[in-house]
């Protein structure tokens, strides 16, 4: 490995890198392991305190229209512009937000037994899938959408000029994420119970979207893989349940604004605490798992791999007696001062020493002045420590 | 070759403190986790407990003192007062179901008892609290089950049995809940009450 800035930088990048995978892994655990660990618990009857539920989202006041005309009782969307740093081969290309809009209002959890209030500005919102398109590919309605409702005053450049095919416009993508109307969620945090007598909602089409998706029996969600398995691999992925039960809610409230509704009772509302934080996520909990242990071994893996690296490299170059072939064949060579009397020696002494035939000094000195030599003064106190004996430096 | 030697176990060791230390405070919330939900049901299970003696002075007023269901009641109310561990509660909880499956019943049997306002409202406080256990009972056993089977797992089994963790019971319905009450059983004799 050859000494230098480089190195230093290399060894950070390692620890700074390895560190944080490490960390975002081993956090990334945890919630796993507190999603796994909690039991489930029904709206109508939980206890206060840290709960955690499984049911579908549902509009308490206003939603946003998102992606294919869909409803969302939370939206998060991005512009972002292309820009361009240096020329030739240093030219750098980044993407930066030039306009963002979000729509996070409170809104319902609904389970087969009620109804509790979610308010997603206090907590952390774990949405599956975050869409990225370029504007060009984007259709035209979808376009007049974003333009009409999602972005907020004149932005630069933007829309882009399509003369000349648009060659010499700028270029923009939109990212978004939403979480959509009888979307199925998994949410968990501190629960607070309401009045009762305070507390109901009659919403158009939740009567018969509960219908739907509940069994009136057993109160759990029904059965419905022939429904929602699209593409029929025997098995409902988080997408189709998300496709399948947002499309029933949309039915449901188009059909709800002549249909009889029933009103439903708000039994609280989860939010956040000292020692729990609101988690609401855009999926049942078992696709939530799957989601979460994605790639988690390969991240602890990764992280742990660089992490030893960073600290390996250190520990090669300055203790090479540990690391050194010949530690195992030949025992530990005297290629370096004790400590103690390295501590009292200063460069001027070491080098003196080094001329003078002892190839521990030269050794130090190298070991000390590692980051600090210039290649040439290296490479001169090697040959020196192998003309004083050192096989090791002959190399 | 040594520098690999030294990066491997270096791994392998952080890997495993990093390890022991998760296993642990997973168990320890785990188990945090199982009390907290048998909490959740001993509070309701106690409020059904002590619902219990207006039910029996209403009742006792239209079916008389010594009425078989009466009898089981007070028994059941007893042992369950009685009852100190969990399992011990599960057993006197299901006791006190059966019980109280005879009190939906007796009014049927007896239409003046059917009447008076004080035993539906008990009535339907009962069935309320029946079904906020039902539902609990459902968390509580989600929670008995993770931390069983966390138990049996492994690595985790080692640090379990370093902590002295044992398997837990879930709460599950017997089978003399789960059978129809049967109003031979439950009710007294017709004209037997005041």
């Amino acid at each position: 490995m050859a000494s230098g800035g480089n190195d230093i930088k290399f060894i950070a990048a390692c620890l700074l890198i390895g560190g944080g995978l490490f960390h975002s892994a081993l956090k990334r655990h945890r919630k796993l392991r507190q999603v796994v660990d909690t039991p489930r618990s029904k709206i109508d009857t939980a206890a206060q305190g840290y709960v955690e539920f499984e049911g579908f989202a549902w509009p308490a006041g206003g939603t946003v229209q998102s992606y294919e005309n869909g409803e969302a009782v939370y939206y998060c969307f991005e512009l972002q512009r292309e820009y361009s740093t240096g020329s030739g081969k240093n030219r750098r290309t980044e993407w930066r937000t030039v306009s963002t809009f979000s729509h996070k209002e409170p809104f319902y959890v609904v389970d087969s037994t009620g109804v509790a209030v979610i308010d997603p500005l206090q907590g952390e919102i774990n949405i599956g899938e975050t869409r990225i398109r370029s504007w060009n590919s984007i259709d035209a309605k979808d376009k007049e959408r974003i333009l009409a409702s999602v972005i907020d005053g004149p932005v630069d450049s933007f829309p882009p000029s399509t003369t000349l095919w648009g060659l010499f416009a700028s270029k923009f993508r939109v990212k978004e994420s939403e979480l959509r109307v009888g979307s199925p969620v998994y949410v968990s945090g501190d629960f607070r119970t309401v009045e009762q007598s305070a507390a109901s909602i009659t919403s158009g089409g939740l009567t018969a979207f509960t219908k739907k998706v509940f069994c009136g029996t057993n109160r759990n969600i029904k059965e419905a893989t022939a429904a929602l398995d699209t593409n029929r691999d025997g098995t409902v992925s988080a997408e189709e349940a998300k496709t399948g039960y947002a499309m029933a809610a949309r039915i449901a409230r188009m059909n709800g604004k002549t249909d009889a509704e029933e009103s439903f009772a708000v039994f609280g509302r989860l939010g956040s605490s000292v020692s729990h934080q609101l988690f609401v996520a855009d999926a049942f909990e078992s696709h939530l798992v799957g989601r979460m242990k994605s790639k988690l071994w390969l991240q602890f893996a990764g992280g742990a791999l660089l992490l030893a690296i960073g600290i390996g490299i250190p520990v090669y170059e300055y203790f090479p007696n540990v690391t050194s072939d010949s530690w195992a064949t030949e025992g530990p060579a005297q290629t370096s001062l004790p400590a103690r009397q390295v501590a009292a020696l200063n460069p001027t002494q070491l080098h003196t020493d080094c001329v003078g035939g002892t190839a521990a000094a030269c050794e130090t000195l190298l070991r000390q002045s590692e980051f600090t030599l210039t290649l040439e003064q290296s490479e001169y106190y090697k040959k020196v420590s192998c003309a004083h004996g050192n096989r090791n430096r002959c190399r | 070759m040594n520098l690999f030697i030294l990066l491997f176990v270096g791994i392998v060791l952080f890997g495993l403190v990093v390890m022991a230390i998760n296993i642990y405070n997973g168990l320890v919330s785990l188990r945090n986790q199982l009390e907290r939900a048998w909490s959740n049901i001993d509070v309701i299970l106690k409020q059904r407990f002590d619902e219990i003696p207006q039910l029996i002075q209403v009742i006792e007023q239209y079916a008389g003192y010594e009425s078989q269901l009466l009898k089981s009641l007070v028994n059941a109310r007893a042992n369950y007062g009685s009852a100190r561990t969990v399992d011990e509660k599960i057993q006197a909880s299901g006791a006190m179901s059966i019980a109280l499956q005879g009190v939906a019943a007796i009014g049927e049997a007896y239409p003046e008892l059917k009447a008076n306002g004080n035993f539906v409202q008990l009535q339907t406080r009962v069935s309320q609290l029946e079904n906020t256990i039902a539902d609990r009972r459902e968390t509580y056993n989600e929670a008995v089950a993770n931390f069983n089977t966390r138990l049996d797992q492994f690595p985790d089994v080692f640090a379990a049995r370093m902590l002295n963790y044992q398997r837990q019971t879930m709460f599950a319905v017997s089978e003399a809940e789960r059978a129809t009450p049967s109003l031979k059983m439950n009710l007294p004799k017709f004209g037997q009450g005041a």
